[in-house]
């Protein structure tokens, strides 16, 4: 007997996105670059310029200019100082950010906190919210002028242009061109990171850098080690050779963790989609001559469904794939890839350190990442590219001076890792919230429960690095993928760009592939109807978006 | 006449005269309360189990423990330190209390306003309630009426504009009205004014009804999350069931690299554990209101 | 009958009979009612404070469902929000497939719950009532009502994990050799299982309710019947059953009034393992038109129709009570 209160509030809550564990990836949208980070705006708008750091804190492992992240295997044991003084003149700065972590102890139980305010110079008012509620949140926020200084756009929120465009800063006389000298760690972050922020040809933020390297194919090295396995087949028949190999119902093994990870649409990689690479496909729009062609329109992506429908038909994939809550789908896959009751799963490559905390086979734990062969020798595999950045940080409305503090701010806060900022910027106190181990950074419980539930990061970052505390082998293994995945990697045509469309009906769009493609690999639909479904897609609104987005394209070039 | 007379009389396992059921129906009753319990209980160690068990039990047995091998306290002291879910277990008991308070208050006087047909303004009143029950505001608009009467990032957030659910007005009026009207009656003959007939006559009367009511409203207070979401955004504000959320719903693990020589809880196990912390304040509550709901009112009131 | 009384009548009786102007006929109706409202005005001060709480926070919001006439964006705001008169409505009544067969899975959902999960907890209650003791009454009754506390989140996750593809029944039909049932993923079965789940999460809380009721029943009126020599049965039929009658009779006339409303978050949470086409229902449709895709007015139309429709079920149910002799939510 729910009292009705209860249900109305429950209304809005969303207790977990359809796309859920990849909050990151909803955007399917990034930047369009094919290679290279260091481009020029082929969107008319001037970005900042790149300036690397000179002096900053050195890898171990050196980035590259095609996006390769740079390695660290160790926290410097001398951090540098790369800023001087504080950066803030006592005000407050209030920031909007959502949160993946639990909630941090207030300020007066905080050393954490109160480190990184005298290190600032300013009072953080940080409003958090868990992330499955942050549209929620930020419609409220909007709707009843109450935005703070900084809010943090996650994924694409609907009528964004429109709202980037009533409520928030136009950046682009701060930071464009060589306006961005004068904050050289916003300088320090190249130029492909910041098309996310760049809406109605201005700039309306500062990014949160990632990598342009999308979802890892991962399979546990150790166990295809015991059993003298290649863990690198070289056609797409030879994959289905290693799958046959490593299941073992009896054991209760099997070797895929999915067959399409439902979260795919928004960049999740499961078995469908890595024969879809290994097909040459590309990642969601395929552009040419003008004219964009949708990977479910494509025949590889027929063939590629019904080669999944047969590995699924011989019992290769976990047979609890498909009935898993949509809350705890990457949960549950990281569970049974940690257990090794599923030797293969696709995840992100940010969940590469994760494994080895969570992992519970002992030191002989080892993961790697699997290149998509090519399918046959008549085909070229891919690999496909994100959106390089998470998020982006806009400014709300202001006058030239405070929003010159507020970039101040963010300025330190997008310290590089390995400097003295960053180390009490995501650790806090020495002895407090971290201790050194080994030669190494080692937060202490306190440091973790003070430090996640801010999500700081999510205000201002710098160039994201390959780091997994502990984990040299990690970070090594990698880098080493990362060198291989992102010169054979396709960009999403359409990322960076808007569609009014898409953004209104790509729930409903995604139910209707989601909806069939799960059945027709349980055997449930024959394949002779994904054609149907295709054209059900066209007709609700998939015409619609490549409309809009082949016109955002015409103009951008 | 001095008043309405009660006689609190425990109703007798056996009345007087009737014979007891027979075996069959007796076990059948017992077969099926066993098979119920069971259905409820079973799950409940489960989720206790897997807020003691170890990353390596939750792991292999898919996330969801019955017995634990190893019991591991791991996840109870990761969410009890800090402080940050004791404070937020204090604030949600205080908001509690006293929103259950205020709305028992509203609710009663509203209810025993309505309680008369044919009084003036009942059916239109009436009607306002049951539009309020059926038509819900959306959030922007009542984030909107919060905020302009100051009430945002405050405490009376949460319970001044959650303090009259019309569901429980209507069902505490059918209370009220199933009340034998001699007794108010006889009260106002004797002159007695509404709010001391309320108070002296209807209310003692209704423990039964208050105490569900009651419970109702405690419970919708306690679980109440949302509106912290919309309204509060100082954390250090936040009542347990918003602490919770961070913990239930969030996909990531709790991050970094193990401080030295401890182990991380897994995820599972913090999620149970924050659950098994929110209920226990309920257990401990509920069996004091039990009792008002067993008690045999009324007997030979009218009569005398 | 008090002095007051006394008076109110006699200047009812007062106002002269035939023959009056419509003047005086509306004056006397004025006199009658600002009669009754001198006798009422202590009960009306006693709704003040819940009236006011109502107006203020329920419907004061509630005008802000004019945006299912616009089209509504938060950044502008609802004054400046571009007027679009019905257009918000077409979707209930333009075939859209999605909408109709999310139409579909809430109809067919409410009413399993209507027979399912409504009656569960008034035979739970009569079934406890009958317990000779005290103890195990109060034992069971305490133990029962636990899962309503927890969250649908959780719920979900037990449920997946007893009947999941690799939970506890599959594990056991599998290491036995039978065929696994994979329930969770079953789209046929999605409807009932949804419904289980609400009664094994519900039922034992809503049964406080009706033991509530049932302890109101004069104990004297049992001592009576079995003095009479009526049986167990006999009591049952004619003593407790009409005493639990009004309250049920009230309840399900509410119930009625949600009867479009069939749970949100219990059903976005299980929607990916069985597909849009059958578990979407009014809500989750709502819900990923409206709030993901910036829809704001689509969701308030759709909200107001709800509303309009659960109003026309309760007053139309009322009345159907009143036919029987009971006297429902509110009498004429």
């Amino acid at each position: 007997m729910d009292t009705v209160s209860r249900r109305t509030l429950l209304r809005g809550a969303l207790s977990a996105t359809v796309l859920a564990g990849a909050g990151p990836l909803l955007a399917a949208c990034g930047t369009s670059s094919g290679n290279g980070p260091a481009e020029s705006s082929n969107t008319g708008v001037l970005l900042p310029a790149y300036v690397p750091l000179a002096n900053g804190p050195v890898p171990d492992l050196p980035a590259l200019p095609n996006g390769v992240l740079a390695g660290f295997l160790k926290y410097p044991a001398n951090p540098i100082s790369v800023t001087s003084g504080k950066p803030g003149d006592g005000s407050t700065v209030s920031a909007f950010i959502e949160t993946f972590s639990p909630v941090a102890p207030p300020l007066a139980q905080n050393p954490y906190w109160q480190a990184l305010n005298s290190a600032l110079g300013v009072n953080l008012d940080l409003q958090v919210v868990p992330g499955s509620d942050y549209s929620d949140k930020l419609n409220v926020l909007v709707a009843g002028s109450s935005l703070p200084d900084l809010t943090m756009i996650s994924g694409i929120p609907p009528n964004l242009p429109a709202l980037l465009q009533a409520e928030f800063q136009d950046m682009t006389p701060f930071l464009g061109g060589d306006a961005v000298k004068k904050y050289p760690m916003l300088a320090n972050i190249p130029s492909l990171y910041w098309k996310t922020g760049v809406y109605n040809g201005a700039l309306y933020g500062i990014p949160v850098p990632r990598t342009i390297m999308g979802d890892v194919f991962y399979y546990r090295a150790d166990i295809l080690a015991a059993k003298g396995l290649n863990p690198q087949p070289a056609s797409y028949a030879e994959f289905v050779t290693l799958c046959k190999e490593l299941t073992d119902t009896r054991k209760n093994v099997w070797a895929l963790s999915n067959a399409n990870n439902s979260a795919a649409n928004a960049g999740g990689v499961g078995t469908l989609q890595f024969i879809q690479q290994m097909l040459g496909v590309g990642y969601n729009w395929t552009y040419s001559d003008g004219t964009l062609t949708s990977t479910y329109e494509m025949p590889e992506t027929q063939e590629a469904l019904a080669r999944t429908t047969e590995l699924y038909k011989a019992g290769y994939v976990h047979p609890d794939s498909f009935s898993t809550a949509t809350t705890s789908l990457t949960t549950t896959y990281k569970q049974w890839f940690n257990a090794g009751s599923a030797i293969i799963n696709g995840d992100s490559w940010t969940a590469w350190p994760a494994y080895y905390t969570e992992n519970v086979a002992g030191p002989s734990f080892r993961i790697n990442g699997m290149m998509p062969p090519d399918y046959d020798s008549g085909s070229k595999a891919v690999t496909w590219q994100q959106n390089p950045s998470f998020s982006f940080t806009a400014f709300k409305k202001a006058p030239k001076s405070r929003i010159e503090e507020l970039l101040k701010v963010v300025n330190w806060l997008c310290a590089p890792f390995g400097s003295a900022e960053y180390l009490v910027k995501t650790y806090g106190v020495e002895g407090v919230d971290w201790v050194r181990k080994d030669g190494d950074v080692a937060q202490t419980q306190a440091g973790i429960n003070q430090s996640g539930g801010l999500s700081i990061g999510y205000v201002g970052s710098g160039p994201d690095v390959i780091y997994a505390a502990g984990e040299a082998q990690a970070t090594n293994d990698c880098y080493a993928f990362m060198k291989k995945s992102i010169p054979a990697s396709v960009a999403d045509p359409t990322t960076g760009l808007y569609s009014r469309t898409n953004g209104e009906k790509s729930a409903i769009l995604a139910g209707i592939i989601i909806d069939a493609v799960q059945a027709i690999i349980q055997g449930q639909q024959p394949l002779s109807s994904w054609p149907s479904t295709v054209k059900s897609w066209q007709t609700s609104g998939g015409n619609q978006v490549r409309s809009e987005f082949e016109e955002a394209l015409a103009k951008s070039k | 006449m001095s008043g309405p007379q009660r006689r609190k009389t425990k109703r007798p396992s056996t009345i007087a005269g009737t014979t007891p059921p027979s075996l069959a129906i007796r076990s059948v009753k017992s077969v099926v309360l066993t098979v119920c319990c069971a259905v409820v209980i079973i799950p409940f160690v489960g989720v206790i189990s897997t807020s003691l068990a170890t990353q390596k039990q939750v792991t292999d047995s898919g996330g969801f423990v019955l017995i634990p091998n190893q019991v591991s306290l791991a996840a109870y002291q990761a969410i009890l330190s800090g402080g940050v879910v004791t404070r937020a277990l204090g604030i949600s008991v205080f908001i509690t209390v006293a929103g259950t308070v205020i709305s028992l208050a509203c609710t009663a006087t509203l209810a025993y306003a309505l309680s008369r047909p044919g009084s003036f303004g009942h059916k239109p009143i009436l009607m306002l309630l049951l539009f309020a029950l059926l038509f819900t505001p959306g959030i922007i608009p009542m984030y909107l009426v919060v905020k302009y009467l100051g009430l945002l990032n405050s405490y009376w957030a949460l319970i001044i504009p959650t303090a009259v659910n019309a569901f429980n007005v209507i069902v505490l009026r059918a209370f009220f009205m199933g009340l034998p009207p001699q007794l108010i009656e006889s009260a106002r003959i004797d002159g007695a004014s509404e709010l001391t007939v309320l108070r002296r006559v209807v209310l003692p009367l209704s423990k039964a009804a208050l105490a569900v009511i009651g419970l109702f409203y405690a419970v919708g207070y306690w679980n109440a999350f949302f509106n912290a979401l919309l309204y509060i955004n100082d954390t250090s504000k936040w009542p347990l069931q918003m602490v919770i959320q961070t913990y239930v719903v969030n996909n990531s693990p709790l991050g970094g690299q193990p401080p030295p020589g401890e182990v991380i809880p897994p995820q599972q196990s913090l999620q149970m554990a924050v659950l098994v912390v929110s209920v226990v304040p309920i257990l401990i509550v509920y069996p004091f209101l039990q009792r008002h709901f067993g008690k045999g009112v009324l007997t030979g009131a009218v009569k005398g | 009958m008090t002095v007051k009384e006394d008076r109110a009548k006699a200047v009812r009786r007062g106002a002269p009979s035939g023959g009056q102007s419509r003047g005086d006929r509306r004056s006397s109706r004025l006199r009658r009612a600002a009669a009754k409202l001198h006798r009422d005005k202590a009960l009306l001060l006693l709704a003040i404070p819940g009236l006011a709480v109502l107006l203020l926070f329920q419907y004061l919001p509630l005008l802000g469902n004019i945006i299912a006439f616009e089209n509504y964006e938060p950044y502008l705001g609802i004054v400046q929000s571009q007027w679009t008169g019905l257009a918000n409505f077409a979707i209930i009544f333009n075939g859209n497939p999605q909408f109709l067969s999310a139409l579909y899975n809430t109809l067919i959902i409410t009413a399993l719950q209507l027979v399912f999960v409504f009656p569960a907890p008034i035979a739970l209650a009569l079934l406890l009532n009958s317990l000779l003791s005290e103890r195990v009454k109060k034992l069971v009754q305490s133990v029962l009502y636990l899962p309503h506390f927890l969250s649908w989140v959780v719920v979900v996750a037990i449920f997946q994990s007893m009947l999941g593809g690799s939970g506890l029944l599959d594990d056991w039909l599998r290491s036995n050799g039978h065929t696994t049932l994979n329930i969770i993923g079953n789209a046929g079965l999605f409807k009932e299982m949804i419904v289980s789940q609400v009664v094994w999460k519900d039922t034992g809380w809503a049964t406080i309710l009706f033991l509530a009721a049932l302890s109101t029943i004069d104990v004297a009126l049992y001592e009576a019947a079995s003095v009479d020599g009526a049986s167990r049965w006999q009591q049952l039929r004619h003593i407790t059953l009409p005493g639990l009658k009004s309250i049920a009779i009230l309840l399900f006339i509410l119930r009625l009034g949600n009867v479009l409303s069939v749970g949100f978050e219990q059903i976005i949470l299980q929607q990916g393992p069985v597909g849009l086409g059958a578990s979407e229902v009014l809500d989750t449709y709502v819900y990923h038109n409206g709030v993901l895709g910036g829809q704001w007015g689509e969701s308030a139309a759709v909200g107001l129709v709800k509303g309009i429709v659960g109003v026309a079920l309760v007053l139309a149910a009322n009345k159907v009570a009143h036919l029987f002799g009971e006297p429902g939510l509110y009498q004429s």
